[in-house]
């Protein structure tokens, strides 16, 4: 079941909030920060952001836009979205599978 | 120092090749999370650390000839050394020890006796260190041949430097953030890898510490001696013409404040104009 994104190890996560992200449209670093924080929780860090937005440029997943000021906005290709879309469902597959079995053996609603 | 500098200082750890197509945005990026959150070690040690990894890929894929004749005055270089019985054999259990980078370890090894940290050389005439990483995969499986060994941090997963500022903590799990380790004498954790158990935990953070004075000290020791108080201890480089260099030229805030444990406290370490 591995696919593009998860061939990219450690990245994995960090790459997969920041396709996330950028699904809805583009966005440079501090706002990519900003936005994982609120729908993820998560605060990666500028040197954790870089790397992985470095790894998605080098597969093609995302590309850098004309930068504006000085801040890059960064957008998600249509190969970045057909690999996410992969992604997340085959990670929706494991989290239907682990909550129905923990609902089933643990009894939790 | 204003926001602009200290964000133009950490960016100066990236390769320049890196520096010619990232600068200004980085730099933005920097600035806007400094001006939300003025310190924070954790920013600091992340883009350092991902900046020496890049500049490690670099240093590996760079032919040696081309090494010796260039002008990149930052070349990073695992400087010292020691074969592991030697390195072992010295370190003491207090305390950081200089040492190279051991190769592997055996059963029943004590983690205590690993050096607090590794010595590098940036360039000929700059020093610096880089906290000691005990390499566990987070999954149990990994491609990563470094997993199990000890290694600068530089050369691990760039998330298992979070765990590895204190000196004495013992080894913590990629991704896991030291401040999440339970407080020293209220409840203490273990980890278990390989067959190697140690017990992990730093100082509550209400623990109150007096900073002793590390003015003129060596830098790595004076940093393993803060950090093993329990304190975020954070380098910052800066030019000093009475200090000598890698040695501490000041520390904010001051030596004999009381502070916090887990509090972050700033060492200027000097460096060679």
């Amino acid at each position: 079941m591995a696919d593009e994104l998860s061939s990219l190890g450690r990245y994995t996560g960090p790459a997969t909030l920041v396709l996330s992200s950028l699904a809805d449209g583009p966005k440079h670093g501090y706002a990519l920060t900003k936005d994982i924080e609120a729908f993820a929780g998560v605060h990666l860090a500028p040197g954790t952001l870089y790397a992985a937005l470095d790894r998605l440029v080098e597969h093609g997943l995302i590309e850098g836009l004309e930068a504006v000021g000085r801040r890059r906005p960064y957008k998600i290709t249509a190969v970045g979205a057909t690999t996410l879309m992969a992604h997340l469902q085959a990670q929706r597959r494991v989290t239907e599978t682990g909550l129905g079995r923990l609902a089933g053996a643990w009894g939790s609603s | 120092m204003n926001v602009e500098h200290r964000a133009r200082r950490l960016l100066r750890w990236y390769p320049k090749s890196w520096r010619e197509t990232h600068d200004e945005e980085f730099l933005a990026l920097l600035e806007d999370s400094m001006v939300e959150r003025p310190f924070s070690p954790n920013r600091s040690l992340n883009v350092v650390m991902n900046a020496l990894r890049l500049r490690s890929v670099e240093f590996r894929s760079t032919p040696r000839r081309l090494l010796l004749t260039s002008s990149t005055p930052l070349i990073v270089l695992v400087a010292v050394i020691g074969l592991t019985t030697n390195v072992f054999g010295l370190a003491s259990s207090s305390g950081p020890t200089k040492g190279g980078m051991p190769s592997g370890y055996g059963p029943g090894f004590a983690y205590s006796k690993i050096p607090d940290y590794l010595a590098v050389s940036i360039s000929s005439n700059e020093t610096g260190y880089t906290p000691k990483a005990y390499i566990v995969s987070p999954s149990g499986s990994s491609n990563n041949p470094l997993d199990g060994r000890i290694a600068p941090i530089y050369a691990s997963d760039l998330t298992t430097l979070l765990g590895h500022l204190y000196p004495g903590v013992g080894y913590v799990r990629l991704g896991t953030s030291p401040w999440s380790l339970p407080c020293l004498g209220e409840s203490t954790g273990s980890v278990n890898a390989n067959g190697i158990q140690t017990v992990t935990s730093i100082p509550c953070s209400s623990t109150m510490i007096v900073l002793p004075n590390v003015v003129g000290v060596y830098t790595p020791t004076a940093v393993g001696k803060l950090s093993s108080l329990g304190v975020g201890v954070v380098v910052e480089n800066i030019h000093s013409s009475s200090v000598p260099p890698g040695h501490i030229v000041s520390v904010s805030p001051s030596s004999g404040t009381t502070v916090y444990a887990r509090q972050q406290v700033i060492v200027e370490n000097s460096v060679p104009k």
